[in-house]
């Protein structure tokens, strides 16, 4: 626990060391726009704690459209997908992809069988903490909001009192859409995926639905997306990353590394805008890079 | 009729009488802490026909149970068949294999019959020689064939029990005893189950079986069959033989106000 | 709400391979877990307290545990615990294997229990070898009653494979999901799930019938 505490502040205070400097230097006239930074690695970058030699074994659920989903070829894709064969690529390694639930990404980490999971992990005090896992840098910032249906009469997020609320079980997003409605937990429906909500908030099983900017946007891209939307407030924003095997300490630095050169890069906006995601990655410099 | 073993036996070797077939010494068996008998010795000659009445929970199913140790009869209980012994001073302690050897030297037949329903008349009387190794495939058939013809079953070798009547499964569960060549035969009411008119099948074979010397321990509420066939008669109430003699002794005279007032009763329910 | 079933012609192949994995998954579990079965319900119904009490207790205790429990540990705990890593395939038929085994141990244990006493005694009377009698005697008077829950067990489990999709096994209804989620169409797809499911559950039924016929050509020995 203590250990990925510790990382994940290493991480910070060599970040603020780096603007340190740069502040200083600007006040003596340098031209910063015209400054190229390094970004050299490692080529083939060592991994000593990797699961397999020579592969990256990444968990991933498969059920979140337009990130990592089934394709109709049948084969696994999306932006989180394309993103991490880069990152294997770029460390010398071959993807694995296991499809599990989102329910076993984390005990598979703790149990040694993938070296990275997770597509988009909302930081949060637990998981920051945790003995089994590494958080990474985020790819990307979480605004939680709530969807309802356009004849729903419900304005903004003080409508939410006395609506019947849901979302997708053991979720974050479903929390926070909860405590903003100052709503218990055993008053919502906790359903088990992103369609059984999405016809539940259809059925008027429930009012409003509490969930992620990006499954809100794929929700009114789809069938019937027309009768919902939006409520204009978030109900939280936070940033979620990746999760790293906590016994692979060296694949967490070689990751943090990349994510900070995919997000200079552009890379990460480039994905989002290839697989049609809304693109935060510019926000993300609120966390420091 | 017999009065004696040995005349109405030829077939009983010379010297049987002073080896008993069977012997039982200070048989004790108790459940829990019921005890059913209490130490009781017989000495049963061979070609010998024991007929067993008493009262019902006398303990006359439990004495035959233990002769070919189906219940285990209590420590200090011995059970000798042609004068060897069944195991060793504690007969909880007797090898499977051992039991399994004396057990074929002793045939019984049960109220119910118990034949296998998934076998035809004919397999029933094959297993045991079968699964003994006693001859090939083809003499153990003939030999069963043998037997269902003497019991009068000839004609319905290839049925199964279901669609056999009472008498005529009890006749082939006779004939599966006998198919081991046994010394000795256990018969605990046998045509309890039946409907009349089927009795007198089964005891005409149990008869055909005493003329031919065979020694058998017979539990039955038969009185006639006890008197025409059987050789001597024991009377048991709670676990122990309370009169012993000839048919004509125990049930033309009987010496005990017990055994009268049983008789009395078991004529009169008749 | 429009229904379009072309759907299938698109996901279709997608989704049947999963068909194979999840019988594939039912053969395997059926093929390893049923002689298993059988010595634990012979264990169960044994004479000797030394096999009978183990068997009962770990019955009892494999059986409380909800099989997704099982799964969990035979994937995620084993490589702790045992540093042992089956693949997802393995871990799936190892952890129903376990669970099969004691469900189905107590269907034969029952259906030993269902042959009469008598039986029993005509056969030790006899003097008949226990493996033998067990095979010939013993096993074929006990099948009928052990039949009919043994394919109603069956069923369940091909139900019940869904439950390996939460440790990898893409099978039919991992599958089926991933369309969904994909798609946007579920009524299209859990129909043609719910037909698929319905064809094997058919299938079984008709084994049972075949099974029970052959089993039951003798009827009984009256009282
Ligand atoms: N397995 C057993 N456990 C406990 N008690 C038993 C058992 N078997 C027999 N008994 C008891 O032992 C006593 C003698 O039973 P047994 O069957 O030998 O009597 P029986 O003379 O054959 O009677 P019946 O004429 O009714 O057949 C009865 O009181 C019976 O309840
Ligand atoms: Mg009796």
């Amino acid at each position: 626990m203590t250990l990925s505490i510790r990382k994940t502040a290493t991480a910070f205070a060599a970040a603020l060391a780096l603007l340190a400097p740069l502040g200083a230097a600007q006040a003596q006239g340098i031209d910063l726009d015209s400054l190229e930074v390094s970004l050299d690695y490692p080529d083939p970058w060592p991994l000593e704690n990797l699961i397999e030699e020579g592969k990256l074994i990444i968990a991933t659920t498969g059920k979140t459209q337009k990130e990592t989903f089934i394709g109709d070829d049948g084969t696994l894709q999306g932006a989180r997908i394309d993103l991490w064969t880069k990152l294997a690529e770029d460390l010398g390694l071959e993807p694995e992809f296991v499809r599990v639930d989102w329910s076993g990404v984390m005990p598979g980490l703790a149990a040694n069988r993938f070296d990275m999971g997770c597509e988009g992990a909302s930081w949060n005090n637990d998981r920051l903490t945790s003995p089994d896992f590494f958080l990474t840098r985020p790819v990307k910032v979480a605004i939680d909001v709530a969807v309802v249906k356009k004849d729903s009469g419900i304005e903004s997020l003080d409508d939410l009192a006395d609506a019947k609320l849901g979302g997708v079980k053991g979720e974050m997003e479903l929390q926070h859409l909860l405590s903003t409605a100052g709503q218990d937990e055993t008053d919502a429906l906790a359903l088990p995926g992103v369609t059984e909500a999405r016809l539940a908030l259809l059925n008027g099983q429930i009012e409003a639905y509490g969930t992620g900017i990006h499954a809100a946007s794929a929700l009114l891209d789809g069938p019937d997306g027309d009768q919902f939307k939006i409520l204009p407030q978030p109900t939280a924003v936070g940033v979620g990353g990746f999760c790293v095997n906590a016994r692979e300490p060296d694949l967490l630095t070689a990751v943090n590394f990349l994510m900070a050169k995919y997000r200079t890069d552009g890379t990460i906006k480039a994905l989002n805008e290839k697989w049609d995601l809304p693109d935060t990655s510019e926000m993300l410099s609120v966390v420091g890079y | 009729m017999k009065d004696t073993c040995m005349t109405a036996n030829p077939a009983t070797p010379a010297r049987a009488h002073d080896r008993p077939m069977l012997e039982l010494v200070n048989l004790r068996k108790s459940f829990g802490n019921k005890t059913v008998l209490h130490g009781v010795d017989l000495k049963v000659p061979a070609g010998q026909v024991v007929s067993i009445i008493g009262a019902s929970g006398s303990g006359k199913s439990t004495l035959l149970r233990c002769v070919n140790h189906l219940e285990t009869p209590d420590a200090g209980s011995a059970v000798l068949i042609d004068g060897q012994r069944i195991g060793g001073p504690d007969p909880a302690r007797v090898s499977r294999r051992d039991l399994r050897r004396r057990r074929v030297e002793i045939g019984m037949v049960f109220q119910h019959f118990n034949l296998f329903p998934n076998m035809t008349a004919l397999e029933n009387v094959m297993e045991a020689p079968l699964a003994h190794r006693r001859g090939t495939r083809a003499e153990i058939r003939d030999m069963a064939a043998g037997l269902l013809d003497r019991v009068g079953l000839a004609d319905r070798m290839d049925h199964h029990p279901g669609k056999l009547s009472g008498g005529q499964q009890q006749r082939v569960a006779i004939a599966r005893a006998l198919a081991m060549t046994p010394k000795l035969m256990l018969f605990d009411e046998v045509t309890s189950a039946l409907d009349p008119e089927l009795v007198d099948d089964v005891l005409q074979v149990m008869r055909q079986l005493a003329e031919e010397g065979m020694t058998m321990l017979v539990v039955t509420h038969e009185m006639a069959f006890a008197e025409d066939v059987g050789d001597r008669v024991i009377f048991m109430a709670d676990g122990a033989i309370h009169e012993d003699g000839t048919p004509a002794e125990v049930l033309r005279n009987p010496q005990q106000a017990r055994t009268r007032s049983f008789l009395g009763r078991a004529m009169r329910a008749r | 709400m429009d229904f379009d079933l072309s759907i299938w012609a698109v996901r279709g192949p997608y989704i049947l391979q999963g068909l194979w994995l999840t019988l594939a998954l039912v053969a395997g579990v059926l093929a390893i877990s049923t002689p298993l079965a059988l010595a634990v319900g012979l264990a169960l119904e044994a004479r000797s307290r030394w096999l009978r009490a183990p068997a009962t207790v770990l019955s009892w205790m494999v059986r409380g545990v909800p099989p997704l429990i099982i799964l969990f540990i035979a994937y995620y705990v084993l490589p702790i615990v045992l540093d042992l890593r089956l693949e997802s395939l393995t871990a799936a038929i190892a952890g129903f294997v376990v669970y099969n085994t004691f469900i189905l141990g107590e269907v034969v244990s029952a259906g030993l229990r269902a042959v009469p006493k008598g039986q029993h005694e005509a056969i030790a009377a006899a003097g008949l070898p226990m493996t033998r009698s067990l095979r010939r005697i013993v096993l074929p008077q006990a099948m009928p009653s052990i039949i009919p829950p043994y394919v109603s067990y069956s069923m369940d489990m091909v139900k019940g494979t869904a439950l390996a999709g939460a440790i990898g096994v893409t099978e039919l209804v991992t599958r089926a999901n991933q369309a969904i989620v994909a798609t946007n169409r579920p009524f299209e797809i859990l129909l043609g799930v719910a037909i698929i499911y319905g064809v094997i559950d058919a299938m079984l039924i008709a084994v049972q019938m075949w099974s029970e016929r052959r089993w039951d050509h003798q009827g009984h020995v009256s009282p």
